[in-house]
């Protein structure tokens, strides 16, 4: 072949190069992308393990002891709650055991509790409203973890039976020094149930009730849960 | 501590306790619990916007709501809203600004508020009521019919009003501590 | 009962502040953990907050700290937040003032700090008003005045083109024109000369005389030539700390650097505040 001049060669080097170039990158490119969508579901997939047993270990945690009392019974049921409502392990046959345990354990600790503060313990001669108030605080926690507006009016609806009316004054303990109380601005029995249901979490503990002579609630006083 | 501040630091207090909430009129405690009331009204606040811009809240609770939210507000209180480019601010009065926040034109709607919320001092204003703001930060996405994305971050500058009133529940003088919100300052941040 | 805050805590607590400030590595670890969430803690987002950080008064997550506080006005968290609380992009700050200044405030002897009621601090607000159908800009002065009870903002003075113009001292002409002091003699018949003639009506008033602009203002709002229209920036003058200003403006921009901070920085030599006043009132 003819020999071209130094000059002309460097050129075709050059042109040829740059030619070259883009092919080979584009290539490699593919490839690269390639293997980093498999790095990216390997990964995916280890991420996914992890957290589904975090998430079987959390579920364990809180059903590791029994439940003290309804507020704890409240607090551990809204995580489960939570817990419950994702969306990213739905199907999976391991997880759903253990939300189906769980759910058997808030169960039967419900029940539990109820017996407990109905036989009678030596507070109950003190307090003749004690049952009255927890069955409230659940409620309150029901309307909190209801599914939906319906379910949640619903329970408003059966609760306000016990109230005189609905404008029945509730008061809201913000903070306690010995004696001297501070309150929240008063608020009434059905505003209270509706922003429960709004809130979609019980902050209150009822700690004092007074009943008119039908037996209805009169007025009623919360403190905050801490 | 010398003897000196022993002196003066009451002082200080005494001077300043016509302006702030100063120790020596409530304790910290329960200056504490007063800022752990204003914030939750606050929180109330962005759970109702949550749930009135939410496409599937039922009309009638959506409704509801908003006359929850309004009542949170005293009378003459004012939205004010401007964004990172058009920097002048629309006001609306508060109804209105729900009533527009129900009205939006997105079918799915996404509303998160940044576990944040800065509370400043209360300061004593001219009608003896106490004034303070708390700024919080949300983060909106919306996506329409069309699939069209709108995403922003807002910071919200609240003002808090705090006044101890006293009401008759049945017959006994009650005391209470009214928080009310007033006048908001909406302004697009960045993220 | 509150839990104080012992020494113990500082170290934690500097390498947070630290992290705030924006200092590398840090602030990437920690944007990467927190998300945006580390940039809005980081952001002094009120003027209030401005004071806390100034005075080491809270901690920061925007925790209130108390004098009884081990923490409170701490000089080693002072020192993290004055970095912070300048904007550190800023042409205005020169290093060695900043330097004389921090060194100033974190003093050995005695540490100074900023007081929301201590006076010598005022707003200035850029405004469009409309006047006499047009739009313009106006500049609103607002101090904090303690009033019987609690305190308010009240207007100190305003700055208006369109009313400068009509005040305007052009420079002093020749033989400016007077009411000779005989005048009174002829029941000042000469004031009809005065007024028939018009020009600079100035000249006629005592030599201590300057336009009162704010009532000018009220005027005119009042008779509804003047309209607001809004609000389009706010920044503070600060002439609190002896022999220092420094400006207070919102800066907004990506990263943890941001919010009410210091973005101007000078000394005032003695006897020079109110010549700096004069200046910042466009007087």
């Amino acid at each position: 072949m003819k020999r071209t001049s130094n000059k002309a060669f460097s050129w075709i080097l050059i042109i040829s190069f740059s030619l070259f170039l883009p092919l080979t990158s584009c290539k490699s490119r593919k490839k690269k992308a390639e293997e980093q969508a498999r790095i990216e579901a390997e990964q995916a997939a280890i991420n996914f393990k992890n957290e589904k047993a975090q998430l079987i270990a959390q579920l364990e945690k809180l059903m590791s002891s029994p439940i003290k009392d309804m507020e704890d019974w409240d607090n551990k049921f809204s995580r489960f709650q939570k817990f419950r409502s994702s969306e990213k392990f739905k199907g999976d046959s391991e997880v759903e055991a253990a939300m189906a345990k769980a759910e058997d354990f808030f169960e039967s600790e419900k029940k539990r509790l109820m017996e407990e503060s109905s036989q009678g313990e030596p507070n109950d001669y003190e307090d003749p409203n004690a049952q009255l108030k927890v069955a409230i605080n659940q409620t309150f926690g029901d309307i909190a973890n209801a599914s939906s507006y319906e379910e949640a009016n619903d329970m408003i609806n059966s609760l306000m039976s016990r109230f005189a009316s609905s404008d029945t004054p509730i008061l809201i303990v913000i903070d306690q020094e010995g004696g001297d109380k501070a309150y929240d601005k008063p608020t009434t029995a059905r505003k209270l149930l509706d922003y429960i249901k709004d809130k979609k979490e019980n902050p209150y503990i009822v700690s004092e009730i007074l009943l008119n002579r039908s037996d209805k609630i009169q007025s009623m006083e919360l403190l905050l849960k801490k | 501590m010398n003897k000196i501040a022993l002196v003066i630091l009451p002082l200080t207090f005494l001077l300043f306790s016509n302006q702030t909430i100063a120790q020596d009129e409530i304790s910290t405690q329960r200056k504490e619990a007063i800022d752990s009331l204003a914030l939750e009204k606050v929180r109330d606040l962005s759970r109702y916007i949550s749930i009135i811009g939410n496409k599937s809240t039922p009309f009638s609770e959506g409704n509801r709501v908003i006359d929850r939210a309004v009542e949170l507000f005293a009378e003459g209180s004012e939205i004010g809203v401007s964004s990172l480019y058009k920097k002048a601010i629309q006001y609306f009065a508060v109804r209105r600004y729900f009533e527009r926040l129900m009205a939006l034109n997105y079918d799915q709607v996404k509303i998160q508020w940044y576990d944040i919320q800065y509370i400043s001092d209360l300061e004593l204003q001219p009608d003896g009521r106490y004034v303070g703001v708390i700024t919080i930060f949300q983060r909106f996405e919306g996506v329409t019919k069309d699939g069209l994305k709108y995403k922003d971050t807002t910071k919200k500058d609240i003002t808090i009003y705090v006044e101890k009133k006293t009401i008759q529940i049945m017959g006994k003088d009650v005391e209470f501590w009214d928080v009310l919100l007033g006048d908001i300052r909406v302004k697009e941040t960045l993220p | 009962m509150r839990r104080a805050y012992s020494n113990h805590h500082i170290k934690p607590l500097v390498f947070l502040i630290l992290i705030f400030s924006g200092s590398g590595l840090y602030a990437q670890w920690m944007s990467d953990y927190l998300g945006d969430e580390y940039v809005l803690y980081a952001e002094t987002k009120q003027v209030n907050q401005f004071f806390r950080r100034f005075n080491a008064e809270e901690l920061p997550n925007g925790k209130r700290l108390y004098p009884k506080d081990s923490l409170y006005h701490k000089k080693a968290l002072r020192n993290e937040y004055l970095e912070m609380v300048f904007d550190q992009q800023s042409i205005d700050i020169r290093k060695d003032l900043k330097s004389q200044f921090l060194g100033e405030m974190l003093s050995a002897t005695e540490q100074t700090y900023l007081d929301f009621h201590g006076g010598d601090w005022f707003a200035e607000v850029l405004t469009t008003f409309t006047y006499k159908g047009k739009e313009e800009k106006m500049l609103l002065f607002l101090s904090l005045e303690k009033a019987k009870i609690g305190s308010k903002w009240v207007f100190s003075g305003i700055y208006f083109e369109p009313f400068r113009k009509i005040f305007r001292q052009d420079s002093t002409p020749p033989s400016p024109p007077f009411i000779h002091p005989l005048s009174h003699e002829l029941d000042f018949m000469n004031l009809m000369k005065v007024f028939r003639n018009g020009g600079k009506l100035e000249a006629y008033t005592s030599k201590s005389y300057e336009p009162d602009y704010l009532t000018l203002f009220l005027y005119e709002i009042k008779k509804k030539n003047l309209t607001f229209r809004s609000v389009d920036r706010v920044s503070f003058h600060f002439l609190q700390l002896d022999g220092w200003y420094f400006e207070l403006s919102e800066v907004t921009r990506e990263g943890p650097n941001r919010g009410w901070l210091i973005t101007q920085l000078s000394q005032v030599p003695p006897g020079q505040k109110d010549r700096l006043l004069n200046f910042i009132y466009r007087r």
